[in-house]
């Protein structure tokens, strides 16, 4: 009987310790109120020794909250920050001593703003301009069909991209990549310590072919790598396709009789799982809900080979699986856009900062619609000079038709269509 | 999930065996008119506090029910989140009994909700239970739900005369299934328990204490069953301000506690008086994913409530006087996470908590009933009362208000005709008059979404339902017999409508229709 008391104690000394936990956890909060921050903004740059006019942007997409602000002399304090996890870039143009201008930016991602009167430093530098950009991007695919027996389409994503140099380059040998995770999560994987911040991790890797010349691009210029190099509106696909994928310069022919090779130059696979093989997927599908995407090229006397090199490639180190990913440098890659679903996914993002500060969306899969850069300026000759300023978030129009070569950028001479 | 499913059929038949088998022994000793058993409800003041220890001194008689009824409604004058329109079953039964000085309640109910078009609702079972964290997605969409109640009372004898003690547990259990993209499968269930005790000093005083302790939970899995079309829906942080996402929903984990207590106080003289205070906290975390748990959100509710009533009865008639009180503050507290993928991790860290955002309610309201007394029943009833209700809700950061004041008036009448002595067949005819006025009311909401549907097909309506004036009509009929003119047990028919009108150009009017058959012992 005393036993019996004993437990029965227990027990509602238990519940009642299990009630008050709670009920104290939520009495500890105290009502938010707005914070504020002491920035600092050292310049990483060679002859240029203040920051000073560059502007700073925090954004708390998850709040809808943007604040923007002109940095000062040493210290400027940002004040009226909702407490909260926050992208914030430093951007703009100064002048060294010698009147020489600069783009410098700098960012910090995912930043939680959590400590009322903190001091952050933000390192700003030199901006990497870059000659080739992925201009628009289609991934999100279209819906069902009112054709019998069709569905919903992703067979007409595509990848735009474009000289925004005045320089002629040559594409032979430009590689393209989906980063790992294919889609947004925060469940990112854990890579090797050892490799620090020195890699993007892909997925697959292709490759345009070529002797070295064969594939001028001009200033100006833009050519497309589509999934499906087909007339996606045929009524065997999808007729509300937007696009028609015929005159795209290159596909990612994987091989599958039921959506046979086009006329497009097929892309050349590079890695895929350890192996150069494109493996048994019957096409090559980017997630609808937008993936990350890498262009780059291996520089002039170094080999670049991650099938058969296992420092070029690792698995993640977060679980037991044994895929193998490709390690891209860092210093490799030409230009990085981000997609997800939507901009709170942001929290979510695969591309390293340096590259790629921001992320861009369409809000929905299926939905036909896909993002374009925004054009910063116009040449003489009606060809644009688009915005790069490594933010995809600022860079791109969201929500966009797809449309190949808009803003009047122009097909290469090369392209099968015009041949 | 279908163990879970058995275990709650199997508590259920358990539960269900018990109450029939009081009912069966109760039978043999008692008849109940409905109206016998509405006056014994009016007059059991301990019964309307959370103090089992005092039901002895209502002095109830002996009763069982048992009816099963069916209702429907239909009419656009609604919340958002209520159902277009819907019916439900329902199965009730109760009864009491003593076992030597000992007195035992209890009752048992079963609802099966058919829901219609209910908007903006894909992760609770009842989105208006006072859990502002939620999904809502914009598909309008049917939910399916059954509820299953249980509660039990017992209540001792005086110790020494002075020393009552009472025990009091409820265990509700909900299940519920919305039936279009985004789907939500969800899983409720809640248990209270309440011991008392209550001092006699003298025989016409009585002074009881209570505590309470509650636990809730409730489990909702989200998903798509077309996964080619990705759903868009919103995060629910309060007001109108949402987070959008894209794709089937989530899960989410509310796990709650509550502690609490009452005070009572009771002078059974001429005049029969009861004071109750109750207080209650409660908390109720949101946890989303079961897998690798992220703190949601939490609610921390304070609950103040008080009664005043005072009886009258005399050989002819008998007043009833009600007081009522009743304020509900809410913090809801928000939580900046952060994943962590470091090896060591491999999880959510919660690097801070705030409120975000506070909820008040209170009501005040005062009713009286005047019956015309007919043995321990009525031959007519009036009633006549006022509700005066204040919501004020606030988003503190960015800044939105949503506030409503009402005044909710009501009068009846019922009166008990006698149709013919065999079988003591009567009929219960009533008329239920209604006005709500709206004082005022405000809904500013300063977020940075001001295009969101939460904002302008969620919140924006919810107001113009919380701000419109209302009149309201209903008839209640019951008709009863014994089942043989020398038995003891009563059949009775319930039927009602009731519908509400009002002058808002966004709404018409919604009625309530229901009919119940069942038989008191």
């Amino acid at each position: 009987m005393k036993s019996i008391h004993i437990i029965t104690a227990l027990a509602i000394l238990t519940l009642f310790s299990a009630s008050c936990k709670k009920i104290n956890n939520a009495g500890d909060a105290e009502k938010a109120g707005s914070y504020q921050v002491n920035i600092t903004a050292p310049s990483q740059l060679a002859g240029v020794t203040s920051t000073q006019g560059l502007k700073i942007v925090f954004e708390n997409f998850a709040e809808g909250f943007k604040l923007e602000k002109e940095l000062g002399a040493n210290i400027t304090t940002i004040d009226g920050l909702i407490p909260g996890i926050y992208s914030i870039n430093i951007s703009g143009r100064v002048e060294d001593g010698a009147g020489d201008a600069f783009y410098l930016s700098g960012s910090k991602i995912n930043y939680a703003i959590v400590k009322n009167g903190e001091a952050i430093e933000i390192p700003v530098n030199g901006l990497k301009v870059s000659p080739l950009i992925i201009s628009e991007i289609f991934y999100a695919g279209t819906g069902a069909s009112p054709v019998p027996g069709t569905g919903t389409y992703f067979r007409n994503q595509f990848y735009e991209i474009y000289n925004n140099s005045d320089k002629v380059i040559y594409l032979d040998g430009l590689c393209f990549a989906n980063l790992t995770p294919t889609t947004a999560t925060t469940t990112l994987p854990l890579w090797p310590a050892a490799d620090g911040s020195d890699y993007a991790y892909a997925e697959r890797i292709w490759k345009v072919p070529g002797t070295g010349t064969q594939y001028p691009l001009q200033a100006g210029e833009s050519f497309v790598i589509s999934q499906f190099a087909a007339n996606h509106k045929l009524p065997q696909y999808n007729v509300n396709s937007p696009v028609d994928g015929s005159s795209s310069e290159f596909e990612f022919n994987m091989n599958n009789a039921n959506f046979p090779d086009q006329p497009a130059v097929d892309m050349e696979h590079v890695f895929y799982n350890a192996s150069a093989s494109k493996g048994t997927l019957p096409q090559y599908l980017t997630s609808v809900f937008g993936g990350a995407y890498v262009i780059f090229k291996v520089p002039a006397g170094e080999t670049y080979d991650p099938v058969n090199n296992a420092n070029l490639r690792t698995r993640n180190l977060a679980g037991t699986a044994t895929m193998q990913y490709a390690k891209v440098p860092i210093r490799y890659i030409l230009d990085a856009v981000e997609a997800g679903n939507n901009e709170n996914l942001i929290n979510a993002k695969r591309v390293p900062s340096v590259l790629d500060a921001g992320m861009t969306y369409v809000g929905a899969t299926y939905n036909s619609l896909g993002v374009a850069r925004k054009v910063a300026v116009v040449n003489a000759d009606g060809t644009p000079i688009l915005m790069d300023t490594n933010n995809s978030t600022n860079d791109f129009e969201r929500g966009v038709v797809p449309q190949f070569r808009r803003h009047g950028s122009r097909m290469p001479s090369w392209n099968h269509t015009i041949k | 999930m279908k163990r879970i499913r058995m275990k709650y059929i199997k508590n259920t038949c358990a539960c269900l065996l018990v109450v029939f088998s009081s009912q069966l022994a109760i039978a043999q000793e008692q008849t109940t008119g409905p109206a016998a058993l509405e006056m014994l409800s009016q007059r059991s003041l301990w019964k309307k506090t959370s103090n089992p220890a005092g039901l002895q001194f209502d002095q109830p008689f002996q009763y069982s029910t048992l009816s099963v009824g069916y209702e429907l409604y239909d009419g656009n004058f609604r919340r958002p989140q209520q159902g277009g329109s819907g019916n439900r079953q329902t199965v009730h039964t109760e009864g009491n009994y003593r076992i030597k000085d000992y007195y035992l309640s209890g009752s048992f109910d079963y609802r099966r909700d058919q829901i219609k078009d209910a908007n903006y609702n894909a992760s609770i079972i009842d989105p208006f239970r006072g859990m502002p964290y939620i999904i809502a997605d914009l598909n309008p969409s049917d939910w399916n739900n059954q509820h299953y109640e249980m509660q039990f009372n017992i209540a001792s004898p005086a110790y020494n005369d002075q020393f009552s003690f009472g025990f009091a547990g409820s265990y509700k259990v909900s299940s519920g299934a919305k039936q279009r993209d985004i789907r939500s499968e969800n899983y409720f269930y809640n248990l209270s328990l309440s011991p008392g005790v209550v001092y006699t000093p003298s025989e016409k005083h009585h002074l009881g204490l209570n505590f309470v302790y509650s636990n809730v939970k409730e489990e909702s899995y989200g998903s798509n069953v077309n996964n080619s079309v990705d759903q868009q829906y919103y995060e629910l942080l309060g007001l109108g301000t949402a987070v959008n996402y894209l794709g089937g929903g989530r899960s989410n984990n509310y796990i709650g506690d509550a502690l609490g207590g009452g005070f009572q106080y009771q002078y059974a003289g001429n005049v029969n008086v009861l004071l109750s205070a109750d207080y209650s906290v409660e908390a109720e975390d949101l946890q989303v994913s079961f897998e690798v748990p992220r703190d949601g959100a939490s609610v921390l509710r304070h609950i103040w409530k008080a009664k005043l009533a005072f009886i009258k009865e005399g050989t002819q008639t008998s007043h009833f006087l009600d007081f009522n009180y009743c304020n509900r503050n809410m913090d809801g507290i928000q939580y900046v996470t952060q994943r962590d993928n470091s090896s060591s991790q491999m999880g959510w860290q919660t690097l801070f908590k705030s409120v975000r955002s506070t909820y008040s309610t209170e009501q005040a309201g005062v009713q009286y009933h005047l019956t015309s007394n007919k043995g321990n029943a009525y031959s007519w009833k009036l009633s006549a009362g006022a509700v005066y209700e204040k919501l004020n809700d606030e988003y503190l950061l960015p800044n939105s208000v949503k506030q409503a004041e009402n005044v909710l008036f009501n009068a009846g009448i019922k009166k008990n005709l006698a149709l013919a002595d065999k079988k003591s067949k009567q009929l219960l005819v009533g008329l239920d008059l209604g006005y709500n006025a709206n004082i005022s009311g405000v809904y500013n909401y300063g977020g940075a979404h001001a295009d969101y549907p939460t904002v302008t097909g969620l919140e924006q309506n919810d107001f113009r339902y919380l701000t419109s004036s209302y009149a309201s009509i209903g008839v209640p009929l019951v008709y009863s017999q014994k089942i043989k003119n020398d038995s003891q047990n009563m059949l009775f028919i319930k039927a009602q409508i009731q519908a509400q009108f009002t002058n808002s150009y966004q709404f018409n009017d919604r009625i309530f229709a229901g009919f119940n058959v069942g038989v008191n012992f």
